[in-house]
Formats: C-alpha cells, sequence, structure tokens
C-alpha cells in the first residue's frame, strides 16, 4: 500500500457511512492478490471502519433479554464474516450486503440463544468457516489467535470454541422450519414455576444463574457471556445463592437444597453433549460424575465456591469443554439395506469395547447381509482402539461378503483413519446421506 | 534423563518484542521460556481425557495451529493408553508435560511387572512415530518391578496440509 493510500484508508475508518470511499476500499482489497502483506491490513481497517454497523444492528436486538456486549460481539463476527466473502463484482454494494448478513446472524443468535445451549453458540459455528478460510489462505490449519483475530474476538472466546472441539466440524444444518424444539436448558429455566417456587428466596438474575449453571449445564464462564457479566461475579454470585438455598429451604418437605440437588442431578442426566443420540450406554459416565467433578473443577478456573461438601455432590456436565464430549453409539436400520451406528463424542480405549459390541451385535444378528456404516460425523476424537474397532468390523464385514462405510467430515476423525491408512481401504463419505445414496 | 527444566514460566511485560513488520503486537499470547507441567493420574483408561485436554490447553495456548492439536492428544492418548494396559494394578501414571512456543514434549512412565520392552511392530507404534517428531521408550529397574518410560516430542512446524 502507498503512503497515500494508507492514508486514506485510514480516514475511512473515521466517515463509515461514506460508501463511496467504502467501495474505494472493497476494490482495492479485491484487486490484491491472495497473499500480499497488504490484504490482510486492508482488510482489517474494512471491518473496523463497519463497526458502526456491527454495533448499530446489535442495539436493534438489545431488548430480546440478551446483553448487548454479546449482541456485538456476534454482530461483529458475522461483520468480519461478510467482508471475507464480499465479492464487489457482483454489483451490490457492501452494505447492501453485509446488513442482511449480519441481522441475520443476530437475529439467529437471539432465537437460538433461548433454544438449546449447543446452538447458542455462534461463535463456534463462525470458527467453522473461518478455519476453512484461514486454512486457504496459510495453506495450513490457522491457530487459535489467528482466528481470534480474524474474527475480532478475544483469544479467550475461541479457546472455548476449539477445545469444545467445534471448530472442526461443519456447521451443523440449518435446522428445517418446522422441526419440533428440543427441549433445552431455557426451556426448562422457563419452566421454573414447576419447581413450585423453590427457588424464590433468590432474585431474579441469581435465579437464573444458578439453572443456568445447575439446570441447562453451562459453564460459569459461559454464564458470565450470556449474561453480561465477570465470570468473577457468576462465581460470587453463585456460590452467594448456595449458601442462601442452605440457610432457607424454601420448602418444608425436605427443604430446597434437597429438591435443588434432586433436581440438578435430573438435569446433568438430561446432557446435549451427548446429541441426538439418547442411548442407555450415552450415559458412560453417570456412576463417576462426582469424582469427575472434582477433577474437572481443577480445570475450571479453581473458582469453585468454597463449599466442597455440597458442591462434590452436584454432578454436572458444564465442564465438558475440557472433559470432552461423552461416548454415545445408537444402532438404526435406513432402509433394508444399511444398519447405522450412530457413534458421538470420544472413541478412546473406554468407549471402543462398547462400540465393538454393537458391531457384534450386527454381525450376530439376522441383518448381517446389511451394510454396516459407521456415523462419525459426531465424534470429537478417534484413538486407535476406535481405529481398531472399524477395522475389525471391515474384517466381520469381508467374510460375510459385505462392506462397511465410514462417514467421517471432520478432521478429527479423518486424520486417525489417513495416519492409520484406513482411509484407502474403507470407503469414507462426507456425509450419511451420500453414503447411502451410493450404491 | 529428563531435560532440563524450568519450574514456572517467567512473563516480563517489558520484554515483548514489538513486530518489525509493524503489525501490532497481540498482547493475546506473551513471550513463552520453557515450562514443564506434572499430571499424575491413577492407571484408569477412564482418565485418559484429563492428558488429552491437559495437551490441548497447553497447545492452544502456545499458538499451536489446530491440526497439530489434533495430532497430539491422538499421540498422548495412544502414550498413555499403552503405559496403563502395561502398569501394575493401583499404580500411578506420571505425565510430565514440556512445553515452549517452539516444541511440546511428554514423558510418561508407569511401573509395571514386565520388563519386556514395548513392542515396535504395533500399529499404536506407528501412529506415534508417524505424528510425532521423536518417539523413545525404555525401562529402568524400580524396587522388585520395571519403570515403563515412553517420550515423544513434536515441534511447532505448522502441520503439512491434507
Amino acid at each position: 500500500l502507498s503512503e497515500e493510500q494508507a492514508g486514506r484508508d485510514r480516514e475511512l475508518s473515521g466517515r463509515a457511512e461514506d460508501h463511496a470511499e467504502l467501495a474505494g476500499g472493497f476494490a482495492r482489497l479485491a484487486g490484491l492478490p491472495q497473499g500480499d502483506p497488504g490484504r490482510r491490513e486492508l482488510r482489517d481497517r474494512l471491518v473496523t471502519a463497519c463497526l458502526p454497523l456491527a454495533y448499530d444492528v446489535a442495539s436493534r436486538y438489545r431488548d430480546r433479554g440478551r446483553a448487548e456486549e454479546e449482541l456485538r460481539r456476534v454482530a461483529v463476527a458475522a461483520l468480519a464474516d461478510a467482508v471475507d466473502r464480499y465479492r464487489p463484482d457482483r454489483g451490490d454494494d457492501f452494505l447492501a450486503f453485509a446488513v442482511p448478513v449480519v441481522m441475520g446472524e443476530v437475529r439467529r443468535y437471539c432465537r437460538d440463544a433461548g433454544r438449546a445451549p449447543r446452538a447458542a453458540r455462534p461463535l463456534a459455528e463462525l470458527l467453522g468457516p473461518a478455519t476453512a478460510e484461514l486454512a486457504q489462505r496459510l495453506n495450513r490449519a490457522p491457530t487459535a489467535r489467528e482466528l481470534a483475530e480474524h474474527l475480532h474476538v478475544g483469544v479467550e472466546d475461541v479457546y472455548e470454541g476449539v477445545v469444545a472441539a467445534s471448530a472442526h466440524q461443519a456447521p451443523p444444518p440449518p435446522e428445517p422450519a418446522d422441526a419440533a424444539p428440543r427441549t433445552t436448558a431455557v426451556e426448562r429455566v422457563d419452566g421454573r414455576e414447576s419447581i413450585g417456587g423453590l427457588l424464590d428466596g433468590l432474585d431474579e438474575r441469581d435465579r437464573e444463574i444458578v439453572l443456568l449453571r445447575f439446570d441447562g449445564g453451562l459453564s460459569q464462564s459461559r454464564i458470565a457471556e450470556r449474561l453480561g457479566l465477570s465470570q468473577l461475579e457468576v462465581s460470587d454470585r453463585l456460590s452467594h445463592a448456595l449458601a442462601r438455598l442452605r440457610e432457607h429451604p424454601g420448602e418444608p418437605d425436605g427443604g430446597a437444597e434437597a429438591v435443588t440437588r434432586r433436581r440438578l442431578r435430573a438435569g446433568s442426566a438430561i446432557s446435549d453433549k451427548v446429541g441426538p443420540v439418547e442411548h442407555p450406554a450415552a450415559q458412560r459416565s453417570s456412576g463417576g460424575e462426582s469424582t469427575q467433578l472434582q477433577e474437572a473443577t481443577v480445570a475450571e478456573t479453581g473458582r469453585q465456591p468454597a463449599q466442597p461438601d455440597r458442591i462434590d455432590e452436584v454432578p454436572t456436565p458444564a465442564t465438558m469443554q475440557l472433559t470432552g464430549a461423552e461416548f454415545g453409539v445408537a444402532a438404526e436400520s435406513i432402509e433394508p439395506a444399511f444398519t447405522v451406528l450412530r457413534v458421538s463424542g470420544e472413541v478412546d480405549m473406554v468407549a471402543a469395547p462398547e462400540l465393538t459390541e454393537h458391531v457384534q451385535q450386527h454381525f450376530r444378528a439376522g441383518s448381517a447381509d446389511r451394510t454396516l456404516v459407521f456415523d462419525l460425523t459426531d465424534v470429537t476424537f478417534l484413538a486407535s482402539a476406535g481405529l481398531a474397532v472399524l477395522a475389525e468390523a471391515a474384517n466381520l464385514a469381508a467374510e460375510r461378503g459385505t462392506t462397511i462405510r465410514v462417514v467421517a467430515p471432520s478432521r478429527s476423525v479423518t486424520r486417525p483413519l489417513e495416519v492409520a491408512g484406513l482411509d484407502r481401504v474403507l470407503p469414507t463419505y462426507a456425509d450419511l446421506a451420500s453414503a447411502i445414496e451410493d450404491r | 534423563v529428563i531435560a532440563s527444566a524450568q519450574t514456572g514460566r517467567r512473563f516480563d511485560h517489558a520484554a515483548v518484542p514489538s513486530d518489525s513488520r509493524g503489525d501490532r503486537v497481540s498482547t493475546a499470547r506473551p513471550p513463552t521460556d520453557a515450562f514443564v507441567a506434572d499430571l499424575r493420574l491413577t492407571t484408569d483408561p477412564v482418565r485418559l481425557y484429563l492428558v488429552r485436554s491437559m495437551v490441548a490447553a497447553i497447545a492452544i495456548r502456545e499458538d499451536f495451529d489446530l491440526d497439530t492439536i489434533e495430532d497430539l492428544k491422538l499421540v498422548v492418548d495412544e502414550m498413555c493408553a499403552t503405559l496403563i494396559v502395561r502398569a501394575r494394578p493401583n499404580t500411578e501414571l506420571a505425565c510430565k508435560f514440556e512445553g515452549s512456543a517452539q516444541s511440546i514434549g511428554l514423558v510418561a512412565t508407569v511401573l509395571s511387572d514386565s520388563p519386556e520392552p514395548i513392542p515396535r511392530n504395533t500399529f499404536g507404534w506407528r501412529l506415534l512415530t508417524t505424528l510425532a517428531d521423536e518417539v523413545s521408550s525404555w525401562i529402568t529397574p524400580d524396587g522388585d518391578g520395571h519403570r515403563v518410560h515412553i517420550r515423544f516430542s513434536k515441534s511447532a512446524a505448522m502441520a503439512i496440509p491434507g
């Protein structure tokens, strides 16, 4: 970039509403070859210049119960995405292109945030496309810091998204409009009257925090993010609220604490981390949750309230971002020709025997002439023990003159398959539909 | 046997280098010195996720790229799984992570009843040698048993795409 141009771009930041300047900036951006060092600088300057647009959109949605800070983050990330995807040669001016994109993202966020914790992570959803975009530009996978800079969000936000293992997964397909709403934490929060005034002693915010934490299974940092508080505040309010519940049981029979704990257990059993798979086998950790929590609290910023005797008894899936997704597997038949094993979570040496069990069941049952499809879409980790199950399944199938197929869309699955050389032996597909269609 | 390691890490704000290319200097990641972190676990495979989580947490903060982080999780899982199946019951798996912005390594060890060296002709070992820059294993006497060690290191050189 020439000095003069750089000066003009700086000016641009001060006058985002100046369409002509903006258009000039985009035209220059489009003119710079990929890999030009000036490209990123100009791109970032354009994002900065349009920040007022993102803030404006965010402010329109602020009365929908979400913290404005959070809305702004979503809007800015969507804006950065729009800047990357905008093609000046397609005719639209940038604002005409960007406004619907940003509004759509914020609107979707507001809607999803009221539905499911899993969907209430627009950032996690943006990480996928952003990772792909950066990978193409850098010719390698990006780092968390590069992702954070690219999306104009904090590195911490990306850490959380990445450790939650969502960055490598394709964004979930849009839900059909008439899809039955899933039972979600927030709906359970909304149904709090049914707890029978149990949490009445708390003010509304504390009540919301308690329910999000223990019923919704959200981590403290995610609650902080959602409510626009600092994590310290959430932690303090939480320990204060729990102490209060212990001191003032709201109900005569058993008291608030006992009921709360019962509810907390129920809440944690409804783990949406297992995804669509609902199978008794998916509840592997139900017996060992309290010990798992003891370890996991170390990871959870160490800011747990100091009431170990009580807290230890509260099972919670909230620390999943560090414990990883639970393993689950469910079998279903699709047409007469296929048995699909939907596997989710981490397939390590603990989970592998269970997967083997399902494989053997398939070959034992009269269904052994079907093609066995391993749908690994929701698998976040695949260890050698898991690879061995696939290899063994392929052998068993070959003995019976059938085959197996593997749906492997994410790198956390394709990489181990590749290292094992299984990708050359097993037919792999990007999604279940193409695995089934392939005759 | 274990490389000399500093305990903890030093971070001097004044030492943040200004970037010669004029990019803004991110405060997200301070320059890091080599450091070590110990993790001791009961030899229960259910706890393997902790080792994976730990290496991912270190690698993310040392700014390793995401593909390398996936590889690191595979390596430490394989290493520790290999050790756990050889461990004497009710003993500990001791993990020493060695991290820096340039490389990440792990030395893990268990007490075993078997003096047999870890076989090199297995798929697991091939996975280790494929994904890590350096892998080695050795056995030392320990009381009435045998201490089995595996060590790997991987540099921050960005993973080759594909």
